[in-house]
């Protein structure tokens, strides 16, 4: 998921990133559109200015008459030369309202056409001589100029493809090809490293003498002595495997690194630090195992491991420390069992001097994760199993862990060797059988209902199949019995 | 540790048998998929970046890679579409002809 998260976040850095790459290009068009736009002349300049769309202009305009119209009243008598109308009698009718409706009607005309052409300077006395300057220049060109703006932006939108191409620079190129070098640098070294840890593991708790070599006969995947011990799956991942040993069918190491030899994993773990895990699955005999489950991990992973393992859920519940002057595991830890009896056997007064007490656990606390023993694993095909899981220290550190490694034959020996008192094994079977019991019942019903529904399918197959023929039967039968009662 | 006899049973000894995994189980191979993801859209839309980005997971792809017949289909399908997408990109006709065409 980790992962996910982090190529999701680059993902949008990188379409950012390539957003701003086009952007100056698409600037860059835009200026040589205006560059286009001068050839217009002067108007362009004014046009800036103006505002884009008319209607302020013929607001203006608008205002125009009434201001007119308040001038001619005023001053009637110049008004009244200007009048076309050469009757007097009109002459005399100016003074009411016809003249004002006659200028108005003159005005509306001249909203299509240069106001120049009917503007007189000394026609108007005490008007405000901005508005008409203000106005003379935008509104001739304006619906041009607009024409040509629509244009150039069209020109724009359909050209965005177009703008991509010309400008050559190779910044995405040359990034890309330095981020694949590097990346394939990163891989070689992380590769490097990850193998250097591993072979370091093997040859302190693999090689001649060493603790594995003393307890299993058969060590590493194949038959001969030169077979390889690890088994590598992947960049980060190896496995050892080791049988041969009394109570346990085989044990199976997995070594989990940090994907050293991934750069974008790599830059994930600067976010969320990445570990090292070894994860070690001891596979018991049916018969060296009493029912028990048992768990031993930090307090914090412990309402994790709950919640996640069924086994935990169903049998066991975490202890609380028991009172009194008797000695238990490091206060961080936290033990989850399916009773006390249990626990307080496996975790013998040796052990917990030696790794899980309160002074010896400080020593192996950064490698240590959590123990989970238990008879009732639902997964793969082994049922009885011990899993360990430590972390992995430094190449040069790797027998800090010694001591964690150690438990995991002493808990082979101990679970194998260990009974469960007379009570606690009937309590512990009694629980087992009634679960087994309502598992049986559940996997019955199931079959029972599956049973059920490819019987109904095929009855209905079949009803369908008989109701047809019954039908065609019936059709049959019926047709004689109307024939028989035309006959009558 | 109390008992000091020797704890190896080779008549006892089992040799390895890796665990079979279902395909379908596996977690799915995210940086394959950008990868065809992105492959697509540097195709499609003429988009350098994305094909570049492709490449990128592909070699994410590559180095994560742990069965090679499985993840190496999908890898050699998205490398198909990013070579493609950066053919069509830079020897391709031009955009200029295909924005004049649309």
């Amino acid at each position: 998921m980790n992962r996910v998260l982090w190529t999701l976040t680059l993902l949008l850095i990188m379409s950012l990133v390539t957003q701003n790459l086009v952007a100056p290009f698409t600037f860059v068009l835009a200026q040589e559109f205006e560059g286009f736009l001068e050839d217009m002349g002067d108007g362009e300049d004014a046009e800036m200015e103006s505002p884009p769309f008319p209607i302020p202009v013929a607001r203006s305009q608008h205002q125009e008459p009434s201001s007119r119209t308040a001038a001619s009243t005023s001053s009637s008598s110049s008004s009244s030369s200007r009048n076309p109308n050469p009757d007097p009698g009109a002459a005399a009718a100016a003074a009411t309202g016809s003249v004002r409706s006659g200028k108005r009607n003159e005005v509306e005309n001249r909203k299509g056409m240069d106001p120049h052409e009917f503007w007189d300077e000394d026609e108007f006395e005490g008007l405000p001589v901005k508005l008409g300057e203000k106005e003379s220049p935008s509104s001739p060109s304006s619906s041009a100029v607009q024409d040509e703006k629509i244009d150039s932006k069209q020109n724009k939108r359909s050209s965005k493809s177009y703008v991509l191409k010309p400008p050559q620079n190779y910044y995405m190129e040359g990034a890309c090809v330095v981020f694949l070098v590097i990346y394939g640098t990163v891989y070689w070294l992380g590769k490097k490293k990850n193998e250097r840890i591993a072979l370091a593991w093997a040859s302190q708790f693999v090689s001649k003498d060493s603790i594995f070599e003393k307890n299993f006969s058969l060590l590493g995947t194949g038959d001969g002595p030169d077979d390889p011990l690890l088994v590598k799956e992947g960049q980060n991942v190896f496995k050892f495997y080791a049988s041969g040993r009394r109570y346990c069918e085989g044990l199976l190491a997995t070594m989990e690194f940090q994907a050293r030899h991934d750069l974008l994993s790599r830059a994930w773990y600067l976010v969320s630090p990445g570990k090292d895990e070894l994860n070690i699955d001891v596979y018991m005999n049916d018969e060296n195992m009493e029912p028990i489950v048992f768990a031993l991990t930090r307090r914090k992973q412990g309402k994790e491991m709950l919640k996640e393992c069924k086994d935990l859920q169903q049998f066991a519940s975490m202890l609380s420390p028991p009172t009194g002057p008797r000695k238990w595991v490091a206060e961080e830890l936290v033990v989850i069992s399916e009773s006390r009896e249990i626990a307080v056997d496996l975790l013998t007064d040796g052990l917990l001097e030696q790794v899980f007490g309160k002074k010896a656990f400080q020593t192996v606390a950064p490698y240590f994760v959590s123990l989970h023993f238990s008879d009732q694993q639902a997964v793969g095909l082994h049922k009885k199993l011990l899993q360990f899981k430590f972390l992995i220290p430094p190449a040069e550190r790797m027998a800090d862990m010694a001591r964690l490694i150690s438990i995991v034959p002493y808990f082979i020996d101990a679970i194998g060797r260990y009974k469960l008192s007379g009570p606690a094994r009937t309590k512990a079977s009694g629980v087992r059988a009634k679960l087994d019991q309502e598992n049986a019942k559940e996997l019955a019903k199931a079959r029972q209902e599956a049973l059920q529904k490819k019987k109904m399918e095929r009855e209905t197959q079949l009803s369908s199949k008989q109701e047809e023929k019954e039908r065609l039967r019936q059709l049959k039968k019926s047709m004689p019995k109307v024939k028989m009662s035309r006959g009558h | 540790m109390a008992d000091k006899s020797d704890p190896r049973m080779p008549s006892a000894a089992r040799p390895y048998v890796p665990a079979l995994v279902d395909p379908n189980d596996l977690p799915p191979d995210y940086s394959s998929i950008l990868a065809i993801i992105f492959g697509i859209a540097g195709v499609m839309m003429r988009q350098k970046a994305a094909s570049f980005l492709s490449l990128v997971f592909i070699a994410q792809a590559l180095a994560n890679m742990k069965n090679l017949e499985n993840d190496l289909k999908q890898i050699v399908m998205a490398l198909t579409f990013a070579v493609m997408g950066l053919i069509t990109n830079y020897l391709g006709p031009g955009p200029k002809v295909a924005a004049g065409s649309t």
